[in-house]
């Protein structure tokens, strides 16, 4: 007997979230990434003191380094080339940066404790940079006159904006993102760990790090364009962690790092590590524009930082040394 | 005599002005710094990668040392 092919063309072409009853939903594709060869690094290869941010182009990778203050640059193959900037304060100079963008051939970083935003070429070369009144922590460019920041909320407060957009010159033009507060600093500051990537048509996604499940689309000007809920075939898990006075409260990770890439969003999911708590994990989950969990992707190594681009993976792992992935159906 | 003791009054108080508005600009500095501080062990914290619970532990431990730097201001 032939079964009629209109549920699924509805599925589709709806999205699963909307139509729960005609949905019938596709099955998860489990993919494996195979890891790309490991070259052998020059001679005078500094290594990665604490990576906390990785992108990538059509030629290289550059890998942020916040202890070392610099943005170390390696080929594809991960072989190491370069270093871009050094510690310190003067242009081109970073201290303690903590997030890095790269769009059209820039690099953005949010020098952290310089309480700025730096634009440099590939080559490292100093364009451009503008102060800001918080300590910068993620960077997003949506064009070269469209820069979006996230700020850590002081916890001193009722609802600090965490997303902030610049131009290309430093003037605040828009802020969004109301903080979660409890006056539990610590816990606060963990259920207000947001991420941001780069969507179709200029606009950003804003994805939760821990706590809630809904994705929201906004656009270069800060406006809420959508929020959806990410499927629940994509699971989430807690952990009871301290509270003030002694106690405990629990605390729903949804995911460690995330990157977009072809209209798709990766997730790196946290894993339970042997001592109870959450961590980074080995897994990534691929979610599709209608926050529908299409894929899963299993790596050899914990990773705690991730880059996309086709079916290259780029990553960092808890060791703090860059690995590249192939992804591969299983 | 009234007026002995205005002039003296105003003196006292411009001196006093002066001898603490050096202070409370330098007294500034070191809270700035304290909250500088904060806000760098903040961010290592949170770019730790050590686990949800280590975390907030580290956390804790930034706003313990953010007290304690003010205290000693």
């Amino acid at each position: 007997m032939r079964r009629s092919g209109l549920p699924l063309v509805l599925a589709i072409g709806l999205g699963c979230n909307s139509q729960p009853v005609i949905c019938r939903q596709l099955p998860v594709a489990r993919h494996v990434a195979r890891e790309v060869t490991r070259g052998i690094q020059p001679k005078g290869w500094p290594g990665l003191s604490r990576p906390v941010a990785i992108a990538c182009d059509e030629s290289r990778v550059y890998v942020l380094d916040m202890d070392d203050g610099d943005i170390k640059v390696f080929s594809r193959w991960g072989i190491f080339e370069s270093v871009i900037g050094r510690k310190g304060q003067g242009p081109g100079e970073f201290n303690f940066p903590s997030g890095l963008d790269i769009f059209r051939g820039r690099l953005y970083v949010a020098d952290s404790a310089n309480r700025r935003v730096q634009v440099l070429d590939t080559k490292g070369s100093y364009l451009s940079g503008f102060r800001v009144p918080f300590s910068p922590h993620r960077i997003l460019a949506l064009g070269p006159d469209r820069i979006v920041v996230t700020s850590l909320p002081s916890g001193r407060s009722e609802k600090e904006r965490v997303l902030h957009g610049f131009d290309g010159s430093g003037e605040i033009l828009w802020e969004a993102g109301d903080s979660f507060f409890s006056r539990d600093s610590p816990y606060d500051l963990m259920k207000n760990r947001w991420f941001i990537v780069r969507a179709a048509k200029g606009e950003l996604l804003l994805v939760p790090g821990a706590d809630g499940r809904v994705i929201r689309r906004l656009d270069a000007d800060g406006a809420l364009l959508e929020e959806t809920k990410v499927s629940e075939r994509y699971a989430s898990q807690e952990v009871a962690v301290p509270a003030k006075a002694g106690g405990k409260r629990s605390l729903r990770t949804f995911c460690w790092n995330c990157a977009a890439d072809a209209g798709k969003l990766f997730l790196l999911v946290p894993e339970r590590t042997d001592d109870g708590d959450l961590g980074p994990g080995k897994t990534i989950a691929v979610l599709n524009r209608a926050a529908g969990l299409e894929a899963t992707i299993a790596f050899p190594v914990r990773l705690t930082r991730i880059a996309v681009d086709g079916n290259m993976i780029f990553g960092i792992d808890v060791d703090s040394s860059l690995r590249i992935f192939r992804t591969e159906s299983r | 005599m009234k007026r002995a003791i205005a002039m003296s009054l105003a003196v006292l108080t411009i001196l006093s002005a002066l001898y603490w508005l050096p202070q409370s600009a330098a007294a500034r500095a070191p809270a700035d710094l304290c909250y500088d501080d904060w806000e760098a062990c903040r961010s290592r914290a949170l770019q730790s990668d050590e686990g949800v619970i280590r975390t907030i532990l580290w956390l804790t431990v930034c706003d313990v040392g953010l007290g304690k730097c003010l205290l000693k201001l």
